[in-house]
């Protein structure tokens, strides 16, 4: 990079590091109540009419499509939770919206409570969440915004939900690197099973792409972490390394799906190059080039979100389909995977939306792996259980995917 | 399995995706949007009025595949309007006068953050042609490659290249740098 470019990058990060997000106006929306008829509709008050008269067609054609499109056999759509939250089902699940860090319950969907963000840490970016194996720990990260590729420090918090209900304060666990990696978000975070380390996928901004080349495992009880850096990188158009899931195979032993990225893509990347590999986090840090595969998942070239859990399975979720005019309309399919050999035991869900693909994602999975959640900025989040989708109660749309934990 | 469901209605599809864009991306957004128009209130009255028309469109785009490019196209196109309606186009100085105008409400971490080297920088970026300027703010500050940048802009890749190549080349000559 000659000097001019690198002095027009340092101005220009400069000047929009000068934005501070908690101190933008929020966007004026039509359910937010902050004036968006004097900005937007009563500026242009003949749309109005047109829209809300587009808007019923819509309606109409999509509830035909709806109904059109209900498979048979394992297809079901997004249902409201008329049915209880099984013995099994984490009984919360957390959602990070409007700087909030907020706790659910799972079967009704109503606010359990907030977990008090002290204001030093409204001013940081929140970079994630997850659940202990008990179901009502979770481990949060946050760390500085930073405004170019500098050196960042997270910090790992938890807080509880106690059996009364009550949602604890926010209790610092740990602080990550300082030095040598420069993370700017995570991905995926999972709790081994014995609920002392933590393992986050960070992701490390460069030049002119980014990879989430980094796992941190932090030891829950003495703050200390180890760092798995680079390693896996390749050079494919602008995007590199993606990790899409962490999750603990046994003691020390973690193991993660990972794919590269061809080109940019909105929500998901690296078709065709996914891999299961696994790692062990017991050796104290180094390069990713430790971690061996153990199955190539190039067999699956829709996948948008993997999840494997502690039986030697993976959940598998392919969007794929286009309707008549081309637009996405597309078959979600959840398979499970043996992630041994990558050979389809049997589909977990399946069902037709009339949405773009690239909307939906990720599935997450509860510590165990084995009861998942999908979430999509439309309204359909929601938990998985017998073939069927169980459309998450409160809320909708559930504003950040990185937010949600259960 | 045989569970009945609930039909998403048209209009919560649309409310939902356009708001989780522009959720996850607002703050990018409004510096995209700084970053052409210079000035941070009518950035964020662009990224707001573009958020307030595709909210109102959504549902008729059908959801385009790449949204996000779609998205900072729009908030381009909105800043060109907003220096169009401003009268602004034709102001050498533009980036620069507007880091002036916003002094008395910045604060003493913005002043130390924009040095005078920086300011250089930027004024000799807004004395380039528009698709320069846009071109090397879309490659240097969101770091998107050429074939993104020409699916933004809706130009080829090639044409990308050499604009981005004949700004480089421009702002160097304004800071008395060798190429």
């Amino acid at each position: 990079m000659s000097r001019t470019e690198e002095r027009l990058r340092d101005a220009l990060h400069a000047k929009a590091g000068t934005v501070r997000d908690d101190r933008l106006r929020p966007l004026a929306g039509p359910h937010s109540g902050r004036g968006w008829e004097r900005r937007g509709w009563e500026r242009r008050g003949w749309l109005a009419p047109l829209a809300a008269a587009v808007a019923v067609t819509l309606v109409a054609v999509l509830a035909i499509a709806l109904t059109g499109s209900q498979g048979s056999g394992t297809s079901s759509g997004p249902v409201d939770p008329s049915r209880q939250v099984g013995a099994h089902e984490p009984p919360f699940f957390t959602e990070f919206d409007a700087g909030q860090l907020q706790v659910r319950s799972t079967a009704t969907g109503k606010l359990t409570g907030y977990a008090p963000l002290s204001s030093a840490l409204r001013k940081q970016q929140f970079w994630g969440i997850t659940a202990a194996p008990d179901g009502r720990t979770f481990y949060a990260v946050w760390a500085p915004w930073q405004r170019t590729a500098a050196l960042v420090r997270p910090s790992v918090y938890s807080f509880q939900v106690t059996a009364s209900g009550m949602v604890t304060p926010l209790r610092l666990v740990a602080r990550g690197p300082a030095s040598g990696a420069s993370p700017a978000g995570a991905l995926d975070m999972a709790v081994s099973p014995d609920g002392s380390e933590l393992a986050l996928a960070a992701h490390t901004t460069h030049a002119y792409w980014s990879d989430t080349d980094t796992i941190i495992v932090f030891d829950l009880r003495t703050g200390v972490y180890h760092l798995w850096d680079g390693g896996l990188r390749r050079w494919i158009g602008t995007e590199g390394l993606n990790i899409w899931d962490l999750s603990w195979s046994g003691p020390g032993m973690l193991d993660f799906v990972t794919s590269w990225c061809a080109n940019y893509e909105w929500l998901y990347c690296g078709a065709g190059t996914a891999q299961v590999r696994t790692l062990d986090v017991g050796s104290g840090g180094g390069s990713l080039r430790a971690s061996t595969v153990l199955v190539d998942l190039g067999r699956f070239p829709d996948m948008v979100g993997a999840v494997a859990d502690q039986q030697g399975h993976l959940a598998i979720m392919q969007a794929t389909g286009k309707n008549s005019r081309g637009d996405m309309a597309p078959l979600v399919t959840i398979d499970q995977v043996d992630a041994a050999s990558g050979t389809v035991l049997r589909v977990l869900y399946q069902h037709k939306f009339p949405l773009n693909p690239n909307l939906f994602g990720p599935m997450l999975g509860d510590p165990s792996g084995q009861y998942l959640m999908i979430w999509a900025p439309t309204g359909v989040s929601g938990w998985l259980r017998d073939g069927t989708l169980h459309r998450l109660p409160a809320n909708p749309p559930y504003p950040r995917a990185y937010g949600f934990a259960w | 399995m045989g569970m009945g469901h609930s039909p998403v209605p048209a209009a919560e599809l649309a409310t939902a995706a356009t708001s989780a864009l522009f959720r996850d991306h607002h703050g990018e957004l409004v510096r995209l949007a700084l970053l052409m128009v210079g000035d941070l209130p009518t950035a964020e009255d662009v990224v707001q009025d573009v958020y307030a028309s595709m909210h109102a469109r959504w549902a008729r785009l059908a959801v385009p595949d790449s949204a996000l490019p779609y998205v900072r196209a729009a908030v381009l196109n909105a800043c060109r309007s907003a220096l169009r309606r401003r009268g602004m186009m034709r102001r050498a100085d533009m980036l620069h006068r507007a880091s002036a105008d916003q002094r008395p409400l910045a604060s003493a971490e913005h002043e130390v953050i924009m040095s005078e080297e920086r300011r250089q920088v930027l004024a000799a970026l807004s004395r380039l042609p528009r698709r320069r300027r846009e071109v090397l703010v879309l490659r240097y500050y969101l770091g998107l490659s050429e074939a993104e940048i020409a699916e933004v802009l809706r130009i080829s890749p090639g044409t990308v290249k050499s604009t981005a190549a004949r700004g480089l080349a421009a702002l160097a000559r304004d800071l008395g740098e060798d190429t």
